[in-house]
């Protein structure tokens, strides 16, 4: 019995009587990992890759400034589906739950709280070679998500810390908070930023970097704060211009190819890549062909539905490269070059839409500007320029015509418009004159095939506006030029109609309303 | 070894003069033979059963000896034998059973001294029938113990909840312990079970700790008996299932019948003519059949002198209704005792052995069947055929519209589960009361998949083209048990003690790898031979694997005093760590105590006829929850998903992967309950009664965030406190038991009132305190339920709709009384929005009755379910006639009587809020007990009939009220893509050899 009893003890003694520690196997903690001076870009990295999310995954960015303006839309496919809350970004009827938003905001909101702790965690490493530089450098970053959420939902809390107190919850502020915010941190930065552009500091915030999100700050100031700041937007785009490093590319193309990298006319681009970046894939191609273009680049079937609005589709010159660069429409064809049949037809992509709410499969033209690869599988290579030349040239012409001096902006523009008029090059040109005159776009109501009630009234600089989409098209810039050129709530487009000036800025998304109560709603929601 | 000496010399001389024979026979109250007693000559191991007359044979030492006669059931009798030679014994049923052993964890109480809420449900009062796992053995039988099925998956497991929901992180599902063990409904074979003992309130479960916060299941399985004859058992069973209800979907006919009338805007005519011409499909028809199941069931039992065996293989070979699903299973357990030292010392070894495998149509360990092929089966084009004539399958381009008969046949898998468990028990008792017992046991459950989409299957052909798509998986969970508990029992004079000590350790160890690729060479490889898809040098093929562990500590006491058969304390308390929490809050104390008072023993009732048994009892206890899965306390850091391009060169990233809590701590519930259990006129009636107040705090969830400040949306914490309060009765009548004809009728009855009482503490606040959640898919992605503080979980948030506007547009009764017209989803805004019923029931009920009649003995379970709503997602996504898929039948009726619905997105309106009540016949089994007398070497054989899911009285409309309750937060949803339930029709046979 004694003999028993000892095994007892001994099998207790075995196994440690009170011992609870955790052991890592396919994790690791924050606690257990010591980072060193070489950990320094694995420590910035986060921030950077979140742009990827906050772009082009499901409902980001790319159809926040698309889908809500008059050049996009997904609409019901009859038999086919969709509809739902695409619609609801077409009709301007979103409310506070619409995924759009709450992505957006989240998003941002992690890239930000990745800068914060990526500041925090490199504070923490001691002596480092350049710390204030990278130190700065997430500021400017951080300062880049601050600036999407000012465009988008203006009145946003201001968080600059990572080691917050327990339960902190942050204050909302008011866009002039976060407009003088942003301005201030890019400022104070700019110094210690890379004036470099190379390899090096391909898809890194350089002084170029922060120079162009000021540019843009300031030439929405209208619009965020009711004071035009032409002059400032001006001065920051001459300095970009002035490096002389940046260039516009001989073809427009270009910019969007799969093997992007490193174009001279890119500023700041998120860079993609099929093998690296593989699980947050740009779903586009997808998104948008419909089932039958799957032969024409040898890819997986596509379930598209989104495509471009007829109105915007006829504003273009038919000469003008740009259409067939940005839109795949007409007859299809395989890669073989043999005509793709539907039936005992050949299939089609029509410049026609019954409605948003009834819209056939086919209808549309579709948005290729971003190179689909024959052979193309699930996750494309194309980096998304964020910025570019052309912006930089374009704020510059802008700012020129607004200021009065609509003939200067006009040579700029018409120096954008040479490499989509190659085979006519006199139609490039383009007058002062005719940048301060209305619009191409038939604004006003759209129902089978055509424009039933035309909307009334010239858009002042509305020229200038469709040199915008013709060459931003598919480039986060529709909503913001919109709303700057005073279209995104007055006119008509499609099925769209006005529905309430409070609509260029999204309501607080509902999860943020219902978990921080120090928020309050945008007004008009 | 002086003493063992001494006894076997004692013994052997005993043996020497064992000279009087004594026989006679065992018969019921109706004066039948009663097979299988066990009669014993008591303080020896020496004794016999009865044999199929109720007769039997023993030799005594002598004339002082006493006869000891116990039956299951019955009364158990002594007599000493004195100068008869021939002993008849009559056998009193016991009703109330108070001398029957309630098993309390870590030990067992008499009935009579129970002074917490236990439930004990015995062998002779199982569910006979086809029984998918020990769940159904007792479904209906504890009030306040629900099992939901809610599918016809022959391999997916019921939930199960007692008292409500008391907690909002992971399951609601208590403790289940097999012979001490944890483990499932589904670990041993229904057959081998002998009792399930359900700790209901706080005060009796809290000596789990953390474990026992949704009470705990106690199974007993068989044990041989000692110095008795073997007995050998056969049973089988047959049984045919079918869907008990499908859902009507319009068929081809319908389609010519209302096309003068009606525009459809699926296009399914123009469909079904490019496609190969109009024909007549019934999808559902094409991928369901009949399903036939077999179980066979062999266990042997017996002992020797200081031995005791038993022994049992099940084999269950199952089909699904649907096709591609099926179930074989094989289950072997073996348990051995062996007594050394005169009964000192006690060795056991208990083995079970499972082995599984389930017929998979779908990637992954989710289950048998693809929801995806039976949602397409649904909403198909009933026009359109099957296949072209070239033998491929008709495939267009709507979305998510798949071919399910090609899926069928195009798919291959199999998920092979296998678990092994050994439990060794060493006990020592060295003197009378004092027994020490160590506890070691393993137990490793494997799983093995392969599953398999051939070069013609819709994601080679079409979708993402695939060319033939292979996946593998394991997943292995290992855990170690040790427990080791000490018990002294004392008697004096009218004062009795029981204290109990004890420590317990368990391990767990859970790791797997998976692994994909696709492009094949050949369909012949299936997923045999992973490497040799192109996928994985193109690098689109993806792998992964993982591994986790977490530990559970505890020490615990227990004292029983019990007081002249009229006053039971029970107290306990356990101190318990587990390793999943933050540095601080590793251990947390468990105290429960417990009274009962006997008034029927009490002077006063003392031989009362009118009340032969009465028990008040009160208890209180303080149980835990821990966190679903391990690490949540630590800040981790992941770098999946975070490369980054650094000078022409991808690297890796660190960041974040959840928000970490290192305050993470126990989740507690404090339950009071206060029961009496009664027995009225001579035991004709008697139950119990129960009354409980369970309070929840720091309940631990992932609790909605904001962002900013935390990096993601939610994170798991302590937050927000939650009531349930209940009433549970139990009533057992016999109103007949006269000549020959016996008729016994059960009742439960349960009432559960939740409320959460707060959602914020001083860290997480919430605006307007309540939180929406979704839980209706695309194209809809509506608020489906509010969670605010005051109210119940399970209500429903949303639009109500009162009437359809004469373009068909759903009207809408605003909050404040007004009514507007529905014109696009986004109306359902908060302010726009009410609370339109509840999805979890008040009240539940279960009614069994079983009738005796000579040889046949028919038995019926009949449960209901009461007070609450369902969200027929079925009818909100399909009850559309504008969609661009199949339709319900009743989408092609008017709404609120006026006109068919006009408006053209499919929306959650209070339209698909219905009324769940239902009564169901659970179960009914007729059987007959066949006389064998003239056969020797049979002792019983009984044959039965059985039906289960027989019918449902409700006024739900979807295909079955009784709905699977998976999300604690969304209660109420009665998915789209749910499995119809089953009928299941079964004969079946017990033979005792």
């Amino acid at each position: 019995m004694k003999r028993v009893l000892s095994g007892v003890l001994i099998a207790i003694g075995m196994f440690s009587c009170t011992n609870l520690d955790e052991t890592l196997y396919d994790k690791i903690s924050a606690d257990e990992t010591e980072l060193t001076a070489d950990d320094l870009t694995t420590i910035v990295a986060p921030a950077y890759a979140q742009l990827r999310i906050v772009y082009w995954r499901w409902n980001g960015l790319f159809d926040i400034y698309e889908e809500s303006s008059d050049l996009i839309v997904t609409p019901f496919r009859v038999g086919i589906g969709w509809g739902d809350l695409y619609i609801d970004m077409h009709k301007h009827t979103w409310g506070a739950a619409i995924e759009h938003g709450a992505n957006l905001w989240e998003r941002a909101y992690a890239g930000i709280n990745m800068c914060n702790q990526a500041a925090f965690q490199i504070e923490a490493l001691g002596q480092v070679e350049n710390k204030d530089k990278v130190l700065a450098e997430l500021r400017a970053l951080r300062a880049i998500y601050y600036y999407l959420l000012l465009d988008n939902f203006r009145n946003v809390p201001i968080i600059t810390k990572f080691d917050v107190p327990k339960g902190f919850l942050p204050e909302q502020n008011t866009g002039q908070e976060v407009y003088d915010f942003i301005e201030k941190e890019l400022q104070e930065v700019l110094p210690l930023l890379n004036e470099e552009n190379s390899q090096k500091t391909y898809g890194r915030v350089t002084k170029w970097v922060a120079k162009m999100t000021l540019a843009k700050l300031y030439l929405n100031s209208q619009v965020y704060l009711g004071t035009a700041r032409w002059d400032d937007a001006l001065a920051e785009v001459e300095d970009i211009i002035a490096s002389g490093k940046f260039s516009l590319m001989s073809s427009y193309s270009g910019n969007f190819l799969v093997n992007n990298t490193n174009t001279p006319e890119e500023i700041f681009s998120i860079p993609f890549s099929k093998e690296f970046t593989a699980d947050q894939n740009t779903y586009y191609p997808f998104k948008t062909l419909h089932p039958l273009s799957a032969a024409t680049y040898n890819m997986p079937e596509p379930w598209g539905g989104s495509c471009g609005i007829p109105q915007f589709i006829d504003t273009y010159d038919e000469d003008d490269s740009r259409l067939e660069e940005s839109w795949r429409g007409g007859l299809q064809f395989k890669a073989s070059g043999e005509p793709i049949m539907d039936g005992n037809k050949q299939f089609e992509y029509p410049n026609y839409m019954t409605s948003v709410d009834a819209a056939e499969y086919w209808e549309g033209y579709r948005f290729v500007k971003y190179e689909i690869p024959i052979g193309f599988t699930i996750s494309p290579d194309n980096d998304v320029p964020l910025y570019r030349y052309a912006d930089v040239l374009m704020i510059k012409a802008e700012c020129l015509m607004r200021k009065g001096q609509a003939d200067a902006a006009a040579a700029i523009v018409t120096d954008i418009r040479k490499r989509a008029f190659k085979a006519d090059p006199d139609k490039a040109t383009v007058t002062g004159a005719q940048l301060v005159g209305g619009s191409t776009y038939a604004y006003g109501k759209y129902e089978n095939g055509a424009v039933t009630e035309a909307d009334a009234g010239t858009i002042q600089y509305g020229r200038f506006l469709d040199e915008l989409a013709w060459e931003f098209v598919g480039e986060h810039h529709r909503k913001q030029d919109l709303i700057r050129f005073g279209v995104y709530t007055t006119k008509r487009w499609l099925t769209h109609k006005p529905n309430g000036d409070f609509r260029v800025i999204f309501p607080i998304p509902q999860p943020q309303m219902e978990t921080n109560p120090n928020l309050e709603q945008n007004p008009g929601y | 070894m002086m003493t063992l000496a001494l006894c076997l010399s004692m013994l052997s001389f005993q043996n020497a003069f064992a000279q009087i024979t004594v026989s006679g026979k065992v018969t019921s109250e109706e004066k039948e033979g009663l097979p299988g007693v066990s009669v014993l000559v008591k303080g020896t191991s020496q004794g016999t059963t009865t044999d199929a007359n109720g007769e039997f044979k023993l030799n005594v030492l002598s004339a002082e000896s006493v006869l000891m006669f116990s039956f299951v059931g019955y009364l158990s009798e002594e007599i000493t034998v004195g100068s008869q030679t021939n002993i008849d014994v009559m056998m009193m049923p016991d009703l109330v059973s108070l001398q029957e052993v309630v098993v309390i964890g870590y030990g067992t109480q008499r009935k009579a001294e129970v002074t917490t809420a236990v439930a004990s449900v015995k062998e002779k009062e199982f569910t006979a029938g086809a029984m998918r796992d020990a769940s159904e053995l007792i479904k209906g039988k504890v009030a306040g113990l629900t099992i939901t099925n809610g599918s016809g998956d022959p391999s997916a497991a019921p939930t199960i909840s007692l008292r409500g929901i008391a907690t909002l992180e992971g399951s609601a599902t208590p403790l289940i312990l097999i012979n001490g063990v944890p483990g499932d409904f589904n670990t041993v074979s229904p057959s081998d079970i002998t009792s399930i003992d359900v700790l209901k309130d706080a005060s009796a479960s809290a000596i789990y700790g953390t474990r026992g916060a949704n009470g705990v299941i106690l199974i007993t399985t068989r044990n041989g008996d000692r110095a008795k004859a073997p007995t050998l058992t056969y049973s089988h069973y047959s049984a045919l299932s079918t869907m008990a209800r499908k859902a009507d979907f319009l068929t081809a006919s319908d389609y010519q019948k209302y096309a003068p009338e009606f525009t459809f805007r699926n296009g399914f005519v123009g469909e079904a003519e490019a496609n190969g011409g109009v024909t007549d499909t019934d999808w559902l028809g094409e991928i369901s059949r009949k399903a036939y199941m077999q179980n066979h069931n062999i266990s042997l039992a017996g002992g020797g002198p200081a031995s005791n065996y038993a022994a049992s293989v099940n084999y269950i070979n199952q089909d699904g209704v649907f096709q591609g699903s099926s179930n074989k299973e094989l289950r072997i357990s073996l348990d051995l005792n062996q007594y050394l030292f005169n009964d000192k010392l006690k060795l056991s070894a208990n083995l079970l052995r499972g082995a599984q495998d389930i017929g998979a149509l779908g990637d992954g360990a989710s289950g048998s069947f693809n929801p995806l092929i039976y949602r397409n089966a649904l909403v198909r084009n009933p026009m359109l055929g099957i296949q072209d004539a070239n033998g491929k399958w008709i495939e267009t381009d709507r979305l998510q519209y798949i071919n399910p008969v090609g899926l069928v046949n195009e798919t291959s898998g199999v998920i092979t589960n296998n678990w092994t468990r050994l439990t060794s028990n060493i006990t020592l008792e060295p003197t009378e009361g004092w027994q020490t017992n160590l506890m070691l046991a393993t137990e490793i459950k494997n799983n093995y998949r392969g599953y398999y989409e051939s070069k013609k299957h819709y994601n080679s052909v079409k979708g993402p083209r695939r060319n033939g798509f292979a996946s593998r998986g394991d997943d292995q969970i290992k855990t170690n048990y040790l427990e080791l508990t000490s018990k002294y029992s004392k008697v004096i004079d009218e004062h009795s003690f029981t204290a109990l000590l004890g420590y317990s350790y368990q391990y767990n160890v859970n790791q797997g790898g998976w692994a994909n690729n696709f492009d094949f060479p050949t369909d012949a490889y299936a997923y045999n031979n992973l490497g040799t898809g192109n996928a994985m040098r193109l690098g689109t093929a993806r792998m992964g694997s993982y591994k986790n562990d977490n530990k559970l500590i505890g020490f615990f006491g227990r004292l029983n005093y019990g007081f002249g058969d009229r006053f039971n304390v029970l107290a306990s308390v356990r101190r318990e760590g587990s390793s999943k929490f933050g540095a601080n809050n590793k251990w947390g104390t468990f105290p429960a105590v417990s009274a009962g008072w006997t008034l029927s023993n009490e002077g006063f009732l003392k031989g009362s006829s009118a009340v032969s048994f009465l028990k008040l009892r009160a208890g209180y206890g303080v149980t835990g929850v821990i966190p679903r899965d391990s690490y949540q306390s630590k800040p981790l850091l992941t770098y999946a998903g975070v490369s980054v391009l650094d000078d022409g060169k991808w690297i890796n990233g660190l960041v974040a992967e959840s928000n970490s809590n290192p305050d993470l701590k126990w989740e507690t519930s404090r339950e009071v309950n206060i029961g009496f259990d009664f027995a009225f006129f001579n035991d004709k009636v008697s139950g119990s009664i129960d009354g409980y107040v369970k309070k929840t705090k720091d309940l631990l969830w992932d609790y909605s965030v904001p962002q900013p400040p935390y990096l993601f949306g939610e994170m798991l914490a302590n937050v927000g406190q939650m009531q349930n309060k209940g009433i549970e009765v139990l009533v057992k009548t016999t109103p007949v038991n006269s000549s020959g004809f016996e008729w016994n009728s059960t009742v439960t009855f349960s009432y559960n009132k939740n409320e959460l009482t707060s959602l914020s503490n001083d860290l997480y606040q919430i605006e307007d305190d309540y939180i929406s959640e979704y839980g209706i898919s695309e194209p809809i992605s509506m608020v489906s339920h509010r969670i605010e503080p005051g109210q119940p979980m399970g209500n429903f948030w949303g639009l109500k709709s009162v009437d359809i506007t004469d373009d068909g547009l759903w009207v809408i009764e605003l909050p404040d009384g007004t009514r507007q017209t529905m014109t696009s989803n986004s109306m359902a805004t908060n302010d726009n929005s009410q609370i339109l019923g509840n999805g979890i029931p008040k009240y539940r009920a279960g009614w069994i009755n079983t009738l005796r009649y000579k040889g046949f003995d028919l038995s019926v379970v009949i449960s209901g379910a009461f007070g609450y709503q369902i969200m027929n997602q079925q009818r909100m996504f399909y009850e559309n006639p504008n969609i661009n898929y199949n339709v319900l039948r009743s989408a092609m009726d008017n709404v609120y009587g006026k006109r068919r619905l006009g408006y053209l997105n499919q929306a959650f309106v209070s339209y698909y809020i219905e009324n769940g009540d239902y009564v169901k016949v659970e179960n009914a089994t007729l059987g007959y007990n066949v006389n064998v007398a003239a056969l020797k070497f049979i002792r019983s054989l009984r044959l039965y009939v059985s039906g289960s899911n027989l019918a449902t009285i409700t006024g739900y409309k979807g295909i079955d009220p009784e709905i699977a309750r998976t999300d604690l937060r969304m209660q109420g949803i009665d998915n789209r893509d749910k499995f119809p339930t089953v009928r299941t029709y079964t004969i079946g046979v017990n033979v005792n050899f």
